[in-house]
């Protein structure tokens, strides 16, 4: 049942300056999953991801895609490029062309799509993010919010298989935070493999069905959100925070105001679900 | 340029085919060049001046503001030309006497130099034209009709789109220095701003690394191809233009006496 899409095992890298990026990751992401790799600035989280597509060849160990080796010759990167999107953290060097549409064409061309097969998918990919209206419009003109949405479009147009966001969330503003949020809800719908980094424990928390922790290079803990974040000594050697909703959740749990629940509050509701629980326990 | 940028993509000649537009600014441009005329050049800019306002509806004092911007350097070509220098005071309209010389304007060097005037500025409408209403996707578009080789249209296509990357990071990065009093005095200045452009460049040069990264995730193997916009050509359109173009050739031509 659980097919493992992308695969490393005992990775490493290092950049031309010295820089030992990478030391010894192994993991794995599964398909059909939301994954996230979660770890502080420079834990390696990036670079990891450029191995996923096969941009950087690692000094040592291997990279799996569906069971296979990543071979580093053309028509194997084609293939594999075809299948791992990756949406860039910053749309500014990911976006080159001068209009929107012309933007999202690119890919699919790439992937030998006839011209109107091309046009199909920039539309279905424009309309998946809602970003139609802005088809004609210059990429330099746009808000961030909205170079972010044609930075997904320009992936989502190339159909593949996993899609990486590299900290999506990152220099939103609220109300284009819940959109890219529900956007990834709704790629992942489709039944979509989707891997992302974050710093953000709140998002992390909620969002993911199983988190990776990274830290300067390697995995240092994973697992489901429930078991990363009920690990304080985890959480304390990798630098995180407790999202706010466990934090609350202990409090309440430490003054004897609720009791225990199977599960962890995932969200807000669920929170108030517990508490509401609590009302008719001191009432009756 | 922010702004020029803005009218090519808003004006409301956005939607006639990008060869018409093209084609026009350059044939006019020719015309007014080739046929060293002034009343062609009056003209060039008369069309041309309400093409860009009448027609595409950019606001007026903008594209008035564009025209003063040459105006500095031509002024001053202007002058050169227009004082002749001579040994006899004849034929002078004003001049005056220096260091055994007459140096004055002549009726002849007085035309000449109205007629570069209007020259340049005509010549210089055409290319705002061209630039006010046409977004440089469609410009490259037809150039490529024109088999320009795709390797000169793919870098027009990546040094316009991150110029407008490198502007907004030096913008960014002159925000940050002046809220920390970079620019107060002559010599902080100086330090900000070779701060802001060696920063300037590092960030480009790793920028350029990502950018390329990114680019290579899509499945880019050296060639830039990107869909194009689909436009009609109109035949009234084409009719108008080429009877401008003509009307205008058939006055310069006639005006030196050649028809
Ligand atoms: N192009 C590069 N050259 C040299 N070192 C780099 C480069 N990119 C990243 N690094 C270094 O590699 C480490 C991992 O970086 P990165 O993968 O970007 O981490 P993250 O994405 O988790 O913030 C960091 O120490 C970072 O400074
Ligand atoms: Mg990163």
């Amino acid at each position: 049942m659980t097919e493992k899409i992308l695969e490393v095992e005992d990775l490493y890298f290092k950049y031309e300056d010295g820089t030992e990026a990478l030391r010894g990751i192994t993991l794995a992401i599964e398909r059909g999953k939301k994954t996230i790799l979660l770890g502080a600035n420079g834990a390696g989280k990036s670079t990891l991801f450029l191995h996923f597509n096969g941009v950087y060849r690692p000094e040592r160990g291997v990279v799996r895609f569906q069971g296979e080796p990543v071979k580093y010759n053309n028509a194997f990167l084609k293939k594999l490029r075809k299948n791992v999107g990756i949406v860039f953290q910053d749309p500014d060097t990911q976006l080159f062309s001068a209009n929107v549409f012309q933007e999202i064409s690119f890919g699919p061309l790439n992937l030998g799509l006839s011209q109107e097969e091309a046009r199909q998918r920039v539309e279905q990919a424009m309309a998946e993010t809602g970003i139609t209206h802005l088809r004609d419009r210059p990429t330099h003109l746009l808000s961030y919010g909205e170079k972010k949405r044609v930075a997904i479009a320009d992936i989502l147009a190339m159909q593949p298989e996993v899609i990486i966001f590299d900290e999506p969330t990152a220099w939103l503003d609220p109300a284009s935070h819940r959109q890219v949020v529900a956007l990834l809800e709704d790629i992942n719908r489709q039944g979509r493999t989707l891997v992302l980094s974050t710093h953000d424990v709140d998002l992390a928390y909620s969002w993911a069905d199983y988190i990776i922790v990274l830290k300067e290079g390697r995995v240092v803990g994973e697992g489901t959100p429930e078991i990363i974040f009920r690990n304080d000594t985890l959480l304390e050697t990798a630098g995180l925070a407790k999202p706010w909703l466990v934090e609350v959740y202990d409090q309440l749990l430490h003054k004897g105001w609720i009791r225990e629940t199977e599960q962890l509050p995932r969200s807000k509701e669920e929170l108030f679900h517990v508490l509401g629980h609590r009302k008719t326990v001191s009432f009756a | 340029m922010f702004k020029i940028d803005h009218f090519a993509y808003t004006n409301r000649l956005k939607a006639v085919h990008p060869a018409e537009k093209f084609g026009f600014a350059m044939i006019t441009l020719s015309l007014c060049v080739g046929l060293n005329s002034l009343p062609v050049s009056v003209a060039t800019l008369t069309i041309m001046s309400f093409a860009v306002v009448v027609l595409a509806g950019t606001p007026w004092r903008f594209y008035v503001k564009l025209l003063t911007l040459p105006l500095g350097f031509l002024l001053m070509g202007i002058v050169a030309v227009v004082f002749s220098v001579s040994s006899v005071a004849a034929g002078y309209l004003w001049g005056f006497h220096l260091a055994g010389v007459y140096v004055g304007v002549t009726e002849d060097s007085l035309y000449f130099a109205v007629q570069l005037f209007f020259k340049v500025l005509g010549a210089v409408s055409c290319l705002y034209f061209l630039a006010l209403t046409t977004p440089l996707t469609d410009i490259l578009q037809v150039l490529r009709k024109l088999r320009v080789p795709p390797l000169f249209l793919e870098l027009m296509m990546l040094i316009y789109r991150f110029i407008f990357v490198l502007l907004e990071t030096a913008g960014r990065i002159h925000l940050s220095q002046s809220s920390r009093w970079g620019y107060a005095t002559i010599t902080a200045s100086y330090r900000s701003l070779a701060g802001l452009i060696a920063n300037l460049f590092a960030r480009a040069y790793w920028r350029s690394q990502v950018s390329f990264h990114a680019l290579l995730s899509r499945g880019y193997t050296g060639r830039l191809e990107v869909l194009e916009s689909d436009y009609r050509l109109s035949w009234k359109n084409i009719t108008v233009i080429t009877a401008v173009d003509m009307l205008l050739a058939v006055f310069g031509l006639y005006g030196r006496g050649i028809i």
